[in-house]
């Protein structure tokens, strides 16, 4: 079977398992949900990650290969947030308090400044091909709007929650403000990209960040790290959405291929 | 000047047809024509072939080529024998066969003379006038020439100046001055010299930087010397330098080349330069956004799609990553102008407009006509005078079905 095939189950694994864990939530086994979503997510994350790393670890950052370094990151990131997830049970397990909870966010940090690494590599790469700005202005807007969002939020979140203790803020915030940048930047590729084939790996790494960005602003609105079914559902899809986008990315020159064999 | 003289030759009785000299120490043209005939004929008769083997006759300092037409055989003296010389000569070959085919069968009075000229002043003379050409008027030019049209032009521009310059001088469009340059020129009533350009390519011939009968060059022109590799243009070599002062390095390039420790490449070889540029920046643009290996799957198998009609391109291959190489056997090849540039050129621009098509599938056609785009620019910077002949319309795409 080729890498395509498999990344077409993957997406079917990840809707399949989304529509058994809410029929089960329907029907009130929703501890059932929980547990097996909390343990099922670590184990996709690390896998999907280590999985992204043998496709694309290999040679890529010494031959400088922009692309390939993209998936790498992002696929090193899995691995920390797997790490992140298996906090979440040893936290599930123990007690809930706002100082582990702080903990929690600290450890998925790494993860994402990996990705953040590997989607502005990635951009600076593009704009270096396709010219899209002049001198500095990107990497000046993109400093100024990520430093302004994150204040307004950390200010916003406070007056909202008056309760919530501040170092969970100031974690959980730059978090939700990372990936939503991440989601821009990849939207942004996605639409100039939007007729060839490298969108479709693009579009899963969208959907893929998007799932994270909404357990984050759930994160926002509910108790950060309670251990919810949902939050941990909205993990797994995410995970196993970015495996298939490190599948169909190594697989590109394959779907070229067919193409022109079925355009001769 | 590329060529000493020209001859086209009735090969079944040995009739010098038309002959032209362009350096005032010409053979006979009757005495070549029997030569050659004859020497033609004796290669037929030994190897016992329908068609002559003869292609070339070589002295210590020229050489004749010879190009055979259906009745006709061309003949040229030139320094070097390239494939681009070759190429006019069969043009010009074709071109008066068509022309005067009356010649064949019966031996009459065209005007072979005069109705010829704009043949070969398109063939051999216009192809070294430039914009940037500079005409220098001989001193009694008025003797060398009966042409109205030459006369008024020479009356009025300045003894010394560029054919733009002429052009603009006299209000007219620059291309009708590029044909009344060349026409002077035939006429023998200019000389011309084309200044260094910043697309040029040279190489290194010696590197003996002083001679007891030319003085000492001056250190840093010496050093100017190890960046003619054959491969960079000047424009290239002086950012390498660190040239403050591109004029003086213009001028630095040009002593060297007086002297004779420079020259510059083949055209097919400064076209397969210009070409690999392009090439590579395009094949590097595409990898920072594709990945490496794709972008090499692309070059490999668009390659691979075009060698049966451009075997040639066997030889372009691809080092680590995306870095092009071309392999030493066509760089011989083109360097020595056994390749015409024409050939180089249309096979690189296919090889171009394969990739481009392959791209576009992958990125759409509003991103890769972005990257022709910037790659034209970029080759623009280091070719600024030649970087249109490549045709970059042609690469860029439409949106794909």
């Amino acid at each position: 079977m080729s890498r395509l095939t498999y990344a077409v189950i993957l997406i079917l694994l990840g809707v399949m398992f989304l529509v058994i864990s809410f029929f089960l939530l329907v029907i009130g086994f929703d501890e059932l949900v929980s547990n097996y979503s909390m343990i099922i997510a670590p184990i996709t994350a690390l896998l999907m990650g280590i999985m992204g790393i043998s496709f694309f670890g290999r040679e890529s950052f010494l031959k400088e290969d922009r692309y390939h370094t993209l998936n790498v990151w992002f696929a090193l990131g899995l691995v920390f947030f797997s790490l992140a997830d298996i906090t979440t049970i040893l936290v599930y397990i123990s007690s809930n308090s706002s100082e582990i909870c702080f903990t929690i966010g600290l450890v998925q940090i790494p993860g994402l400044l990996l990705w953040a690494l590997g989607i502005v590599g990635y951009l600076k790469s593009l704009d270096s091909s396709l010219r899209l700005t002049e001198g500095t202005q990107l990497w000046l807007a993109l400093g100024i709007v990520t430093s302004l969002a994150t204040l307004s939020l950390v200010v916003i979140v406070t007056i909202v929650f008056p309760s919530r203790n501040i170092l969970s803020s100031l974690v959980s915030v730059p978090i939700l403000v990372v990936l939503g940048l991440i989601m821009c930047i990849i939207t942004g590729i996605f639409w100039i990209f939007k007729d060839g084939y490298i969108s479709r790996p693009l579009l899963l790494l969208l959907v893929g960040v998007a799932f994270l960005f909404i357990r984050n602003i759930f994160w926002q609105i509910e108790n950060f790290c309670d251990g919810n079914a949902l939050n941990q559902l909205a993990a797994i899809e995410s995970y196993l959405i970015l495996g298939a986008s490190f599948l169909i990315a190594s697989e590109l020159n394959v779907i070229l291929e067919s193409r022109e064999k079925k355009m001769t | 000047m590329e060529i000493n003289s020209i001859y086209i030759i009735k090969r079944e009785t040995g009739v010098c047809l038309y002959n032209k000299d362009f350096t005032e120490s010409a053979f006979d043209p009757q005495l070549l024509s029997s030569f050659l005939v004859a020497m033609t004929s004796f290669f037929d008769e030994a190897t016992r072939s329908m068609t002559s083997q003869a292609r070339a006759f070589e002295g210590t300092h020229y050489k004749i080529i010879v190009e055979f037409g259906d009745w006709t055989l061309g003949a040229v003296s030139t320094k070097e024998d390239t494939e681009n010389t070759r190429t006019k000569l069969r043009r010009l070959i074709e071109r008066f066969e068509e022309q005067f085919s009356v010649l064949r069968w019966v031996e009459i009075d065209l005007a072979v003379h005069t109705r010829f000229e704009p043949c070969v002043i398109d063939e051999f003379i216009r192809s070294n006038i430039h914009s940037d050409t500079i005409i220098t008027v001989r001193p009694e030019w008025q003797h060398y020439t009966k042409k109205t049209e030459v006369i008024s032009f020479l009356r009025l521009i300045p003894s010394i100046c560029t054919v733009k310059e002429a052009a603009e001088f006299l209000e007219i469009p620059l291309e009708v001055g590029l044909n009344l340059a060349a026409e002077a020129l035939w006429e023998k009533t200019i000389t011309i010299e084309n200044p260094v350009k910043p697309d040029d390519i040279f190489q290194a011939m010696s590197i003996m930087g002083t001679s007891p009968l030319t003085g000492p060059l001056e250190p840093e022109t010496v050093r100017t010397l190890t960046e003619f590799d054959g491969e960079t243009p000047i424009s290239i070599a002086a950012e390498r330098l660190k040239t403050s002062d591109l004029k003086r390095f213009l001028d630095d390039v040009a002593l060297l080349e007086k002297r004779k420790m420079i020259e510059l490449v083949s055209p097919a070889h400064s076209v397969a330069i210009r070409y690999t540029s392009a090439l590579q920046l395009l094949l590097k643009n595409c990898a920072n956004i594709v990945g490496l290996d794709v972008m090499r799957m692309i070059f490999l198998k668009s390659r691979e799609q075009l060698v049966d009609n451009y075997p040639w391109l066997a030889f372009v291959s691809l080092e680590e990553g995306v870095d092009i190489e071309l392999r030493s056997s066509l760089t011989a090849a083109t360097i020595k102008g056994t390749i015409g540039p024409d050939v180089i050129n249309d096979g690189f621009r296919v090889l171009l407009q394969f990739m481009t098509r392959k791209v576009r599938d992958l990125l759409g056609s509003t991103p890769i006509n972005k990257i022709v785009t910037n790659t034209r620019r970029e080759i623009q910077n280091h070719f600024p005078g030649t970087a249109y002949e490549i045709e970059w319309e042609s690469l860029t795409t439409m949106k794909s079905s």
